[in-house]
């Protein structure tokens, strides 16, 4: 039984998806460096997410005014950024989603999938290309 | 589809809370205002689509896939190794 497992509330849940908000993250290598977000709600519905941070540490979204006050980001509150991964039919033909990353709050195990303000990033990044 | 024809410098009423207004025109360009509350997200419908197909592409690949992807990253040069 699952009983135990962390719940992460999805607002608004992914683009395309809405329906399914409840979440959990298992981690699926030691290293911390790939997680399977599964929801909670429906078995079969899972996406593969990485952290931002270990990829792409160039990486800077930009937020709007309303996603940096729900995050409360202005003071100073840390998030974790999370990007969508698409397996490719192998590890180099892998894409992450720069445009939409996840932003998930740890502590209040609150995240979203929000549009970013930069330009020119792509929904479709190789993997590689870190 | 509702067609209606507007200046610049009106606007329209969606509901009781949101209100679009024609900011400015230049050549093919429309600039355009939307007042809404937060938790009506407003989009480019071609960056919300492209988003959204990328996720649908994303969605539920095999347990296999996954754990291959897992392990190739593992063992990837280059990729942050641990440290304590």
């Amino acid at each position: 039984m699952e009983d135990d497992v962390p719940v992460v509330e999805m607002r608004g849940g992914l683009l395309g998806f809405p329906e399914y908000t409840q979440f959990t993250l298992i981690k699926m290598n030691d290293e911390g460096l790939v997680y399977r977000l599964q929801s909670l709600e429906d078995e079969a519905i899972n996406f593969v997410v990485v952290p931002a941070a270990s990829f792409f540490p160039s990486y800077a979204p930009i937020v709007d005014d309303e996603v940096a006050a729900r995050f409360d980001l202005v003071n100073g509150r840390e998030v974790l950024i999370l990007l969508v991964v698409t397996l490719g039919e192998t590890f180099k033909d892998s894409t992450v989603n720069l445009m939409a990353p996840l932003l998930l709050d740890p502590n209040a195990q609150v995240a979203e999938q929000i549009i970013v303000e930069n330009a020119n990033l792509s929904v479709r990044t190789p993997l590689l290309a870190a | 589809m509702l067609v209606l024809s507007r200046k610049v410098g009106e606007s329209i009423v969606i509901g009781d809370n949101i209100v679009v207004s024609i900011l400015e025109i230049r050549g093919d360009l429309i600039r355009v205002g939307i007042d809404a509350p937060k938790q009506v997200k407003v989009h480019r419908r071609e960056v919300f689509e492209a988003i959204e197909a990328a996720n649908r592409e994303a969605l539920s690949p095999s347990i296999n896939a996954i754990s291959e992807f897992a392990s190739s990253i593992k063992g990837l040069p280059g990729t942050p190794a641990q440290k304590d």
